[in-house]
C-alpha cells in the first residue's frame, strides 16, 4: 500500500510539471502575441489570435492538474482555528468529518462531471469562439481531476488513520 | 426556499465547513452540490453546477494571476532578493534604525516586483533579521517593520490578490493595480518616518552600528546594477499596461519574462531555479485558482436561489447613508480578517458588497482601494494574521510570538490611518488612476 | 410559477424592456401565469443560459442566438433573417425553427423580441474600402468569418474589458449593432461607424420543451399571446434605432461609407459569408432556414 501510495504521489508529480510547463508556455505565448502584434516580425502575423483563449484553456488546466498534487502536500488552504482550539483527539475525528465530505463532494463532481461531458460528447456540441473545438475536450478534464482528488482523499485517509491522532498541519494562507 | 432560508444554508453552511476544517475550496464545492440540488434543480442542476465550474477558472481576466506570482517566484528562486538588499544598504546614510530603513525601502522594492507577500516577508525575514538582531536591534524592532512592508507588497503592483478581487468584483483590475501605488507608497514612507521617530526616542531599539560608508561609484554600483533594472519591470508592466500596448494579462507575461530574461542576465538562472519558481507559481496559483472554482460557482447559485438580491435588499432597506454603508462594509472586513484569510475574505463578502457598492453609485476603484487597505490588515491582524505566522516560521527562537504581536501594533494603526486617510480624501486612491487612464 | 434568467446583464436596456414585459404578464396573469425574474449573468453565466433552458434548469431564457451556439449551430443562423419575425410565422419560417429548437435544444421559440437591427463595424481608424487588413477588431462569434474575410486581426474579450482596450488602443475597433453602445459607455472611446450595417440582431424569449408542454392549455394559451404581443413590438426598434444613430452622431461617432457599388458589395459579402458558413455549420438544416429566413 505504502509503494502504491508513493507511486500515485510520482504521478501527481507528473501533473505538476504539466502545469509548470503550461504556465512557462503561456507566459512565452502571451509575450509573442504581444511583440507580433506591436512589432511586426512575421509579415502577415499580427499577433496571435487565439492566445486569449489557449490562456483560459491553460489556466483551468493548471488548476485541474495542480488540484490534486496540492492535496497530497496539504497545500490547500483552510482555516484551522477551531482544530487547534479543541483538544488534539476531537480535531483528529473533525478531520476524519471534513475528508469524508471531501471525497463525497469529488466523487459526485466527478460523477456530474462526467455527464456534463458525456452529454455534450453526444450532442457534438461546438464551442465557436476564436477557435473552433468540441466542448468536450474541456469538460471532460474535470471528471479526470475530480476522480484524481477523490483517490487521494483516500490515500489523505489512509495517512490519517495511521498518523498521529491529532488535526494535520495544512497550510492555512495562500499567501 | 425563502431567500433567507437559502442565505442560512449557503453562507452559514459554507462558514461552518470552513471552521470545521475543511479546506476553503472544499467548503464550497459541498454547499454547491448541495445548493446545486435545491436551487438549480435535481441532477440537471448539478450537470450544469459542473459545466459553470469549468467556465469559472477558464477565465482571461484571471490569466494574470499565474504571471505575477512568476515574477515573485523567479526573483527569490534566483537569488536576486539579495542584491536588491545590498543595492538598498550601499545607499542608506547613518539614520536611527538604519537597518530597519533599509527592510523597509528593500521591501519597497520588492513589492513592486513580487505579487506574494508571504513571498517578501519570508525573504526579508530570513536576510534582515539575524543581522538586525545580532547588532542588538529589540526583537519588536526587528520584526515589525518586516512584516508590515510585507503587507504593503500586496497594494503595490503586482499583486496577485489585486487581480483576484478584480476579477471577482468586476471592478477593473488596471485601475485597481494602480490605484493600490499612492497608498502603498503613503504606508512604506509612514513607516520609515515612525522608525526614525520611535528609535530617536528609545535609541536602545535599534543601537547604531557602525557600518562600511562607501564612496563615490562603489556607493551607487549595486543599485544602479541590480535595483534599477528590476525597478524597471515594475515601471515595464505599469506603463504597458497604461500606454496602451497591453492587456494586465500581457504586462504580467512580459514582467514575467523580463525578470527571467534579468536574472538570465545576471547569470543567476539556472534550469533548476526556473524549475522552482515554476512549482512555486503552480503551487500557489493551483490554490487560489482551485478555490476561485468553487467560490465562483458559490456566488452563481447564491445569486440563483435570490438569496444575494433578498440580504442586498433588506441592507439597503436599513437606510444607512451611503458613507456609513462603506464604513459598516470595511468594519465588517476588519473583523472577518481576524479569522479568515484573504481570499476567503473576498469570496464571503463580494456578493453581498458589490451589489451594495453599484447601488449606492460609489466610485468602484476607491471601495476597490478600501477592500486591499482591509485585507492588507487582515495579513497582520493578530492572533491570525498570516505575515505574523511567516515571520515566526522565519525567526530564531528569542524572537516570541508576544513579541510579533507587540511589534506589529504600531504599524496596524499607520495602516488604519492610511484607510481612514482615502476613506475622506478618495483622491489618494483615485486620483492616479484618474491621472494614467 | 416559470423563473426567467437573461443572458444580458440586469442594466442593459433588453433586460428593462423584459421586465417590463414580465411585469404585465404577472399583472395580467393573477391565477394563470405568474413569471419569477432569477438574474442576469450573475446567476447562470451568459454561454450557459441555452444549455441550462435545454436541461429545465431554468424554465425560460432571454438570450440572442449566438450566446447558445454550445447548444446547436442553427441558433446563430437567426442572425441572417431579411424576412421579419412576423413575414416568418406566415412563411413556415417560425415552424421549421420550432422543429429544430425543439429536436436539438429540447426548447420552444416562445417570440423574436429585438429585430431590425443591424450590426455595424466601430472604428477608431479610419479604412477607405472595406479592408480591416492590420486593424485588431474584438469580435464575438456573430462576426467572426466576416471580418476575417476582410482580413482583419479578430481577437475575443471579455465585454467588461472592451472599453479599457480601445482606450489603450489594444483593439482598433469593434463589431456592435446599432444601438446599445450607450448602455456600455463605449461611444466615449470609438470614432468612427461604418455604414452600411449588415445582419439583423435577434434576442428572443425561449422556454423548455417539456415545462412548455406541463403547462395547462390556458396557461399556454396566455404566455403565447403575452410573448406575441412582446414581438409585436418589434416595430419599436425601427424608430429607437434611428434615434440611437443621432445619438451616436452627437457623441462625435463619424460615419465612414463607401460609394454605392461597394457598399452593396459589402452587405452582400456579409450575407455570402454567413451563409457559406451556416450551410457549414448545419448542412441539413442550414440550407432550409435559408429559404425562409434569406430574401
Ligand atoms: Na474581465
Ligand atoms: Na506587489
Amino acid at each position: 500500500m505504502d509503494r502504491l501510495e508513493a507511486a500515485y504521489g510520482k504521478l501527481l508529480e507528473a501533473f505538476a510539471l504539466a502545469a509548470c510547463a503550461l504556465v512557462f508556455g503561456m507566459t512565452l505565448m502571451i509575450c509573442a502575441d504581444v511583440l507580433l502584434r506591436n512589432v511586426r516580425i512575421i509579415p502577415g502575423v499580427a499577433g496571435l489570435e487565439w492566445s486569449n483563449e489557449i490562456s483560459e484553456g491553460a489556466l483551468y488546466l493548471v488548476t485541474m492538474l495542480t488540484a490534486p498534487w496540492l492535496l497530497r502536500r496539504g497545500q490547500h488552504i483552510r482555516v484551522d482555528i477551531i482544530l487547534r482550539a479543541v483538544p488534539n483527539k476531537v480535531g483528529w475525528s473533525f478531520e476524519w468529518v471534513v475528508d469524508v465530505l471531501g471525497l463525497a463532494s469529488c466523487l459526485l463532481i466527478a460523477y456530474y462531471g462526467a455527464r456534463a461531458a458525456l452529454a455534450s460528447f453526444n450532442a457534438g456540441s461546438m464551442s465557436i469562439k476564436t477557435l473552433v473545438t468540441p466542448e468536450w475536450w474541456l469538460l471532460s478534464v474535470l471528471p479526470v481531476a475530480f476522480l484524481a482528488l477523490s483517490i487521494e482523499m483516500l490515500f489523505r485517509m489512509r495517512r490519517l488513520a495511521l498518523g498521529e491522532r491529532a488535526p494535520r498541519d495544512d497550510a492555512v494562507s495562500t499567501g | 426556499m425563502s431567500w433567507d432560508a437559502a442565505a442560512w444554508l449557503m453562507l452559514g453552511g459554507s462558514t461552518a465547513l470552513l471552521f470545521l476544517g475543511l479546506p476553503v475550496a472544499f467548503s464550497f464545492l459541498v454547499i454547491n452540490l448541495l445548493g446545486a440540488w435545491l436551487f438549480l434543480g435535481g441532477e440537471a442542476g448539478l450537470v450544469q453546477f459542473a459545466r459553470n465550474s469549468v467556465g469559472s477558472v477558464a477565465s482571461f481576466s484571471l490569466t494574470p494571476i499565474p504571471l505575477f506570482i512568476l515574477m515573485g517566484e523567479v526573483l527569490f528562486h534566483t537569488g536576486l532578493a539579495v542584491k536588491v538588499i545590498d543595492g538598498v544598504e550601499h545607499l542608506i546614510r547613518q539614520v536611527p534604525g538604519r537597518l530597519a530603513v533599509v527592510a523597509v525601502v528593500a521591501g519597497t522594492v520588492f513589492s513592486a516586483i513580487s505579487g506574494s507577500t508571504i513571498a517578501t516577508t519570508a525573504m526579508l525575514g530570513s536576510l534582515m533579521l539575524p543581522v538586525m538582531l545580532a547588532r542588538g536591534y529589540h526583537p519588536t524592532m526587528a520584526t515589525g517593520p518586516l512584516m508590515a512592508i510585507g503587507a504593503v507588497d500586496m497594494l503595490i503592483p503586482p499583486s496577485a490578490l489585486t487581480v483576484l478581487l478584480g476579477s471577482l468584483s468586476g471592478i477593473s483590475i488596471s485601475k485597481l493595480l494602480i490605484g493600490g501605488i499612492v497608498p502603498g507608497l503613503i504606508l512604506s514612507l509612514a513607516f520609515v518616518v515612525y522608525i526614525v521617530v520611535r528609535v530617536k526616542m528609545n535609541p536602545s531599539l535599534a543601537p547604531a552600528a557602525s557600518f562600511t560608508e562607501y564612496r563615490g561609484w562603489e556607493k551607487f554600483r549595486p543599485f544602479f546594477q541590480y535595483v534599477v533594472p528590476l525597478v524597471s519591470i515594475f515601471v515595464i508592466v505599469v506603463a504597458s499596461m497604461s500606454a496602451g500596448w497591453a492587456t494586465p494579462t500581457e504586462s504580467a507575461a512580459i514582467g514575467a519574462l523580463f525578470t527571467i530574461l534579468l536574472a538570465a542576465a545576471y547569470r543567476a538562472l539556472t534550469l533548476q531555479n526556473l524549475v522552482l519558481a515554476l512549482r512555486g507559481t503552480a503551487s500557489i496559483s493551483g490554490m487560489i485558482l482551485f478555490i476561485i472554482l468553487g467560490a465562483t460557482t458559490f456566488s452563481q447559485i447564491l445569486s440563483f436561489s435570490g438569496a444575494s438580491n433578498g440580504v442586498v435588499e433588506s441592507i439597503s432597506r436599513l437606510g444607512l447613508a451611503p458613507m456609513g454603508l462603506i464604513a459598516a462594509m470595511m468594519l465588517m472586513l476588519i473583523f472577518l480578517g481576524l479569522f479568515v484569510e484573504q481570499v476567503s475574505m473576498m469570496l464571503i463578502t463580494l456578493p453581498i458588497f458589490m451589489p451594495l457598492v453599484h447601488k449606492l453609485g460609489v466610485d468602484t476603484v476607491w471601495f476597490g482601494v478600501m477592500f486591499l487597505i482591509c485585507m492588507q490588515l487582515g495579513l497582520l491582524l493578530p492572533p491570525h494574521g498570516l505575515l505574523l505566522m511567516t515571520m515566526k516560521g522565519v525567526s530564531p527562537p528569542q524572537v516570541t510570538m508576544g513579541h510579533i504581536f507587540r511589534a506589529v501594533v504600531p504599524y496596524l494603526f499607520m495602516s488604519l490611518l492610511v484607510l481612514a486617510l482615502v476613506f475622506f480624501v478618495p483622491a489618494v486612491a483615485v486620483w492616479l488612476p484618474k491621472a494614467l487612464f | 410559477t416559470l423563473r426567467l434568467v437573461s443572458a444580458f446583464p440586469e442594466n442593459a436596456f433588453y433586460v428593462k424592456r423584459t421586465l417590463d414585459w414580465i411585469a404585465d404578464v404577472n399583472k395580467d396573469g393573477k391565477g394563470v401565469l405568474q413569471i419569477n425574474f432569477i438574474g442576469g449573468p450573475k446567476a447562470i453565466p451568459t454561454f450557459e443560459v441555452g444549455k441550462a433552458v435545454q436541461t429545465g434548469v431554468v424554465d425560460i431564457g432571454f438570450s440572442t442566438g449566438a450566446y447558445y451556439t454550445n447548444v446547436m449551430p442553427e441558433a446563430d443562423i437567426l442572425k441572417l433573417s431579411e424576412t421579419s419575425a412576423a413575414d416568418q410565422r406566415k412563411n413556415g419560417g417560425f415552424d421549421l425553427i420550432n422543429k429544430i429548437w425543439a429536436e436539438k435544444g429540447n426548447m420552444r421559440y416562445l417570440a423574436k423580441v429585438v429585430e431590425f437591427t443591424p450590426f455595424h463595424i466601430y472604428l477608431n481608424k479610419k479604412i477607405d474600402k472595406p479592408d480591416l487588413t492590420g486593424l485588431k477588431i474584438r469580435i464575438t462569434p456573430v462576426y467572426r468569418e466576416f471580418f476575417q474575410s476582410m482580413n482583419a486581426q479578430v481577437m475575443t474579450t471579455a465585454p467588461g474589458e472592451v472599453y479599457t482596450a480601445l482606450e489603450r488602443g489594444v483593439i482598433d475597433g469593434y463589431g456592435w449593432p446599432i444601438h446599445a453602445l450607450f448602455d456600455l459607455n463605449w461611444q466615449e472611446k470609438t470614432k468612427y461607424r461604418v455604414d452600411p450595417g449588415f445582419y439583423n440582431a435577434e434576442v428572443a424569449l425561449i422556454i423548455n420543451l417539456d415545462k412548455y408542454k406541463s403547462l395547462t392549455p390556458a396557461q399556454r394559451d396566455y404566455l403565447e399571446r403575452k410573448a406575441q404581443a412582446y414581438e409585436a413590438q418589434n416595430d419599436f426598434w425601427k424608430s429607437y434605432n434611428q434615434q440611437e444613430a443621432k445619438r451616436q452622431a452627437e457623441a462625435g461617432i463619424q460615419v465612414i461609407t463607401f460609394d454605392a457599388a461597394t457598399n452593396k458589395a459589402f452587405v452582400e459579402k456579409a450575407k455570402d459569408v454567413g451563409w457559406a458558413n451556416a450551410i457549414k455549420a448545419s448542412p441539413q438544416y442550414g440550407p432550409q432556414l435559408q429559404k425562409v429566413l434569406a430574401k
